[in-house]
């Protein structure tokens, strides 16, 4: 803790094989000299000597090292993973730095909970989280199959749509939910028996204890400082958590400025509240995001809001212009009435705190791009940079209007790699998937935008995320519309500078300027050299945060 | 089922913004003799006369006539464990759901353990439901609200003519035919939601209403009085009452529209007041 204050302010010069800036003035560098966690020169070694630092650290000389990934569009939850076993089907790294191996059938799943239950005392719960059946062929889980792991724990396995849970026949008599159980949500077997299926929240919440722990576990102070490390491990210097409901309370709202303030706490943080309820709450908000303002500190900001417009692709619940889904029943999911958008807003607009909003189909971000229109006229704040944040099926006249109203979008590109062949076979269709999260386009039009995992949805992590964005690969070898790739050096911008503009914060980080925060990501080779489709591949070694190197955990 | 275990009848309030949803239930919370929850999206719109708040947090309003407000806060799942939990039960639960929600996604939370959903009233803004039923970008919502929904009442009826609520009866008869509609001002429907009484409710312009009593017989088991209850008047808009079985249990009934809920109960045998229209 002491050599965190202590390296405030020293002096330090880092050398490097390569810098990425970020700054197109100033694209490379060869040394970096920090003063106060801030960047006092980037350049050569020579310029960087001449503010007469001495203190020349080589450790980095093999390394490259570039402006630190910002990630705009991320949850804390992420960091739940450390109390509850992920069981997803792409292998993941954990908060501590260890490696979980993919789950790829029923059976290693059951096998993974049965080690569970060899440790876990009879009686006792297990819960695991992020199983995503989605890409697994064969029987569709339940409770029979849970039923081999054991017979004497309450097994609960949260699926990584957030919509579903399975539970065994433990779980199903402790609750005593039997075939007279009315519940609409429960699944059932060919004989009208519960299957172990406990669909949406409502049915979820049956499991009263074991859902009650997963909700406890997600919004945990551990699971926040847990959120930081898993960040950081995947090199990201400031992230986002979008949508969070600290607002709520005191307590909660505490716990937030002490956990960030703490030097462990190895990332900048963007609070942003999600807006919800009628204009009552939008207006309590301001008053919140004022107060809290008054708390910031350099690891603490909050300068936007969060709004939900509506449901996922993959859900088939994201309100989208016709021609519609592909196949699958449409469930468009409105979460607030459009009507409503503009007063809901309109108090936020006017106190100047930028607005990022959920928009998965093109119906809502029409609606979004609509009520801007009207808020800019009514109240001319012209430096807004209010986001569409993941604008996967915008249209090209959506983007020249949001372009033409200075608004900004956020790309939720990573779909391209992990459910790009389920949007052009099953959701959307060919044509649309082909555009799902333009870039190409984007640029073509002058948009501009950022990237982003939606972590935990996706795993943290901007290599990745850049790698989509350039190769637009599917798991099934296609390259899903080719026209909307985007170069490294665009990939880049898109990841750090150009996330930190649309968060109002790119006087202080995302790129290598004078004066800016030292944040950095520290990777083995450089991104703008190796074959492209190695750049999600790139080791991370850590960050430097303000000058101090964070070295990612390692399990071993 | 079975058990004899009390549950509390857990309703949904359903419908577009500005259908009439916060002036029913805050006319409900002023109403109600009877200790109710009421969970809601945003504690704001409510509007609860200060004279009537007995306590505050952050969550929760304590009325001084027992009645609680809750907001949903982070989770509706949340907000109902947390009025079981209370050391005071209510007789019972109103969830509003929000105006675009699917109320049949709200009203899947009254199967939760120590719950029972006795119904979804659903209301439809005379004046503006035509126009929501033709705009695109709701056109879905506003169908699937009407089909979910046991009870469709007519607001904001005092400001249209005879012609228009006709049509947009017709309208929605024609989404969901079976589902019983009527024309109602906050006051009516509050009394049709909360506890029927005997004498009708007042209706100077719309539906008249009639009402009818089932007395306080014994009924041999819930067969037999399932059996009764199917023999209700048509156009029953709510029942509800206490009646006794011959093995000593005790069946609280409680009807909205089509919706019949038949639970255990301890509470006093009342016989059944049915409220129904022509």
């Amino acid at each position: 803790m002491g050599n965190h204050e202590q390296s405030q302010s020293t002096e330090i010069i880092y050398t490097a094989r390569i810098i990425r800036t970020a700054n197109p003035a100033r694209p490379t560098a060869e040394a970096i000299a920090i003063r106060d966690g801030k960047v006092l020169s980037v350049g050569t070694l020579e310029e960087c000597k001449r503010w007469g630092i001495t203190n020349v650290d080589t450790q980095f000389a093999d390394k490259v090292l570039t402006a630190g990934f910002v990630e705009a569009h991320a949850h804390s939850m992420t960091g739940m993973f450390s109390s509850i076993p992920y069981v997803g089907w792409f292998g993941r790294h954990m908060p501590d730095g260890s490696w979980v191996e993919g789950i790829r059938s029923n059976e290693e799943l059951i096998a993974r909970l049965q080690t569970l239950a060899s440790s876990t005392p009879a009686g006792e719960s297990i819960v695991v989280a992020g199983f995503d059946p989605i890409y697994l062929t064969g029987e569709r889980l339940c409770r029979y199959h849970l039923d081999k792991a054991s017979n004497d724990h309450s097994i609960f396995v949260f699926h990584a749509s957030g919509h579903l849970a399975t539970v065994n026949s433990f779980t199903l008599s402790k609750y005593n939910i039997t075939r007279d159980h009315t519940s609409p949500g429960l699944g059932r077997d060919e004989h009208g028996e519960p299957d172990g299926e406990l669909r949406e929240p409502a049915a979820m919440a049956l499991a009263k204890e074991e859902f009650r722990f997963v909700t406890a576990v997600a919004t945990s102070a551990e699971s926040f400082q847990d959120f930081g490390y898993a960040m950081r491990n995947a090199g990201i210097t400031t992230s986002t958590d979008l949508g969070n409901m600290f607002h709520l309370n005191e307590n909660t709202r505490n716990t937030l400025s002490q956990i960030t303030e703490n030097p462990d706490f190895p990332i900048r943080l963007v609070s942003a509240s999600r807006v919800m309820g009628g204009v009552e709450k939008a207006q309590e908000i301001v008053q919140h995001i004022h107060d809290a303002r008054t708390r910031e500190h350099s690891k603490l900001f909050f300068p936007i809001v969060k709004l939900v417009l509506d449901g996922s692709i993959q859900g088939f619940t994201a309100v989208i212009q016709w021609p519609g889904y592909f196949t699958g029943d449409d469930h468009a999911l409105f979460l607030v009435p459009p009507e409503q958008v503009v007063d809901l807003l309109r108090p936020i607009h006017r106190a100047h705190i930028g607005i990022h909003c959920h928009c998965n189909g093109n119906t809502t971000s029409e609606v979004f791009i609509d009520a801007i229109e009207q808020l800019i006229s009514e109240h001319s704040w012209l430096d807004h940079r209010h986001t569409i944040t993941h604008a996967q099926l915008i249209t090209t006249s959506q983007m020249k209007r949001a372009r033409n109203l200075g608004m900004l979008a956020n790309f939720f590109v990573n779909h391209v790699w992990f459910w790009g062949d389920q949007h052009r076979d099953i959701t959307v269709g060919p044509d649309r998937a082909q555009h799902l999260n333009p870039c190409g386009s984007a640029d073509r039009i002058g948009l501009n935008y950022s990237v982003h995992t939606d972590a935990p949805v996706t795993p943290p992590g901007h290599l990745h995320t850049m790698w989509a964005a350039m190769q637009r690969r599917t798991p099934s070898g296609d390259v899903l519309g080719p026209s909307e790739r985007i170069s490294v050096d665009r990939a880049f911008h898109a990841t750090t500078i150009d996330a930190a503009y649309q968060l109002h914060l790119d006087h202080l980080i995302g790129s290598l300027e004078v004066g800016k925060f030292a944040d950095m990501t520290v990777l083995d080779d450089d991104p703008y050299d190796v074959d492209p489709d190695m750049v999600k591949d790139i080791n991370i070694w850590g960050t430097i945060l303000g000058g101090i190197p964070q070295q990612k955990a390692s399990a071993q | 089922m079975g058990e004899s275990v009390s549950s509390i009848a857990t309703y949904v309030i359903a419908g577009f913004l500005g259908a009439g949803k916060t002036t029913l239930i805050n006319e409900i919370l002023r109403d109600s003799d009877e200790p109710i929850a009421v969970v809601v999206n945003d504690f704001g719109s409510i509007n609860i006369d200060a004279s009537l708040i007995a306590t505050q947090t952050d969550d929760v309003i304590e009325l001084t006539n027992g009645c609680i407000c809750c907001s949903v806060g982070e989770s509706l799942a949340d907000a109902l464990y947390a009025i079981l939990d209370r050391e005071n039960q209510p007789s019972a639960i109103v969830i509003e759901a929000s105006g675009v929600a699917d109320p049949a996604s709200v009203s899947a939370y009254t199967h939760l353990h120590g719950l029972h959903n006795a119904g979804t009233i659903v209301l439809v803004d005379a004046v503006h439901a035509r126009a929501q039923h033709d705009n695109a970008r709701v056109h879905r919502t506003f169908c699937q609200q009407v089909r979910s929904a046991d009870l469709v009442a007519l607001t904001k009826t005092d400001l249209t003519m005879q012609p228009e609520r006709d049509e947009i009866a017709q309208l929605v008869q024609e989404i969901s035919p079976d589902t019983p509609l009527i024309g109602s001002t906050p006051e009516v429907l509050s009394q049709v939601v909360l506890s029927p009484r005997l004498s009708p409710p007042t209706s100077a312009q719309h539906d008249s209403f009639h009402t009818t009593v089932i007395a306080a017989t014994t009924y041999p088991d819930e067969s037999a009085l399932r059996e009764e209850l199917s023999r209700l008047p048509q156009h029953t808009v709510r029942a509800k009452g206490v009646v006794a079985l011959d093995n000593g249990e005790k069946r609280l009934v409680q009807q909205v529209g089509h919706h019949l809920a038949i639970t255990p109960t301890t509470s006093e045998v009342t016989g059944i007041v049915v409220i129904y229209t022509d």
